[in-house]
């Protein structure tokens, strides 16, 4: 199961060369790729929202000030995880917050989606919202029809790619390929209520 | 908003999109709020689909805010990094190439040389030592084949050396008297 495709390393690598080349434009494009995933790892170390969006934040800008270093030895996410890692990390001992386990070494970046929450410091109404939305994808789930729940079920519980899933329900890569945007936009419009 | 483009950032979420489409749609993204918001609502399902929780998303000003904020941030001049990158490799391998000919090309010239050369060009290369009491060693004439090349050396470093050391043994200089001026 592939977690990276080389297409989305290769792009990564040319915005990184593109920034070492003086584009700072191009680092925009990184940034719009991934501030929901580095949010949502901060925010595993860093519970307040403000706060893990502004960790984030500066972790993006740590990343920048390290860029010229980048000699693409690991893939440019896993670099910039680590350093969101860290960056977070360091936050929290500013903090002397010590609610999280600081043993905890995260060598790779991809590991960090099965980590167990390390805070408890919900608010009981976004608990309480966080259960409804997660009820509401459930329902939805269930009552897509079964190709789309099938391939939607593929690709985010067992990571599988197009290609592999295409080959498990025996149809084409662009039939799959629109199986999950159709169950994606199901599922967004079951959650529009709860969002907006 | 267009369905085509939905689709894409559903597949650019997958690491499914081909490199040119997601940067293309990178920089659609970059200056609609309405692409961005959907980019987030999938990686919301995305999330709480795995992991049975709601997550935070970044707000909608966060890429501006980076952006602000690198502006601020001294800008990167590495030139052609990549380039640079390659011709160093190829440099290296040339060097290589070039370095081991050289030494095979070295190798087969002394062998050469030893194996041809006359004798007395030993003599021409040791006919002025510094100190007229050192015995003319390679004044000897000895076949190339029946004299080794250390020993050569050897001679040949004893013959320019103005000091010795080798306590009095026969057709040597005791070392005391090696270094001086003005001898008798």
């Amino acid at each position: 199961m592939k977690s990276h495709s080389r297409a989305s390393e290769q792009l990564d690598e040319d915005l990184v060369l593109r920034v070492q080349q003086g584009d700072k434009s191009a680092y925009d494009l990184l940034v719009i790729k991934y501030q929901h995933k580095i949010v949502q790892l901060v925010n595993r170390y860093v519970k307040d929202p403000s706060e893990s969006q502004d960790v984030a934040q500066e972790a993006f800008i740590k990343a920048y000030r390290a860029l010229g270093s980048f000699r693409g030895e690991s893939a440019f996410y896993t670099w910039l995880y680590r350093i969101a890692i860290n960056t977070a990390k360091n936050y929290l001992m500013s903090r002397s917050r010590r609610n999280v386990d600081m043993q905890i070494d995260v060598q790779d970046a991809e590991v960090y989606e099965n980590l167990p929450q390390l805070h408890g410091q919900e608010t009981p109404e976004r608990e309480l919202l966080s259960r409804e939305i997660v009820e509401t994808i459930k329902t939805a789930i269930a009552k897509l029809p079964e190709e789309m729940r099938v391939a939607i079920m593929l690709r985010e519980f067992e990571g599988m790619s197009y290609e592999e899933i295409a080959q498990a329900m025996d149809c084409p890569v662009g039939t799959v390929r629109s199986r999950i945007f159709r169950a994606r936009e199901a599922i967004d419009n079951k959650l529009t209520p709860l969002l907006d | 908003m267009h369905e085509d483009l939905m689709q894409k950032i559903s597949q650019l979420l997958d690491d499914e999109l081909p490199q040119k489409e997601a940067l293309s749609l990178l920089q659609k993204i970059r200056t609609r709020s309405d692409l961005n918001n959907k980019m987030r609502r999938y990686e919301a399902i995305t999330y709480a689909i795995k992991n049975h929780e709601m997550s935070v998303s970044s707000t909608s000003d966060f890429v501006a805010s980076v952006s602000s904020r690198i502006q601020r941030e001294p800008t990167y001049m590495i030139p052609n990094a990549e380039r640079r990158v390659v011709r160093e490799r190829r440099l290296t391998r040339s060097h290589k190439i070039a370095a081991t000919a050289a030494s095979v090309a070295i190798i087969a010239f002394v062998a050469h040389t030893q194996r041809h050369e006359p004798a007395s060009n030993i003599q021409v290369a040791t006919a002025k030592p510094p100190v007229k009491q050192v015995p003319q060693m390679a004044e000897i004439e000895t076949p190339r084949d029946s004299y080794p090349v250390n020993q050569q050396i050897n001679d040949y470093l004893q013959a320019h050396s103005s000091i010795y050391t080798t306590n009095d043994q026969a057709g040597f200089q005791p070392y005391a008297q090696v270094t001086h001026y003005s001898q008798k």
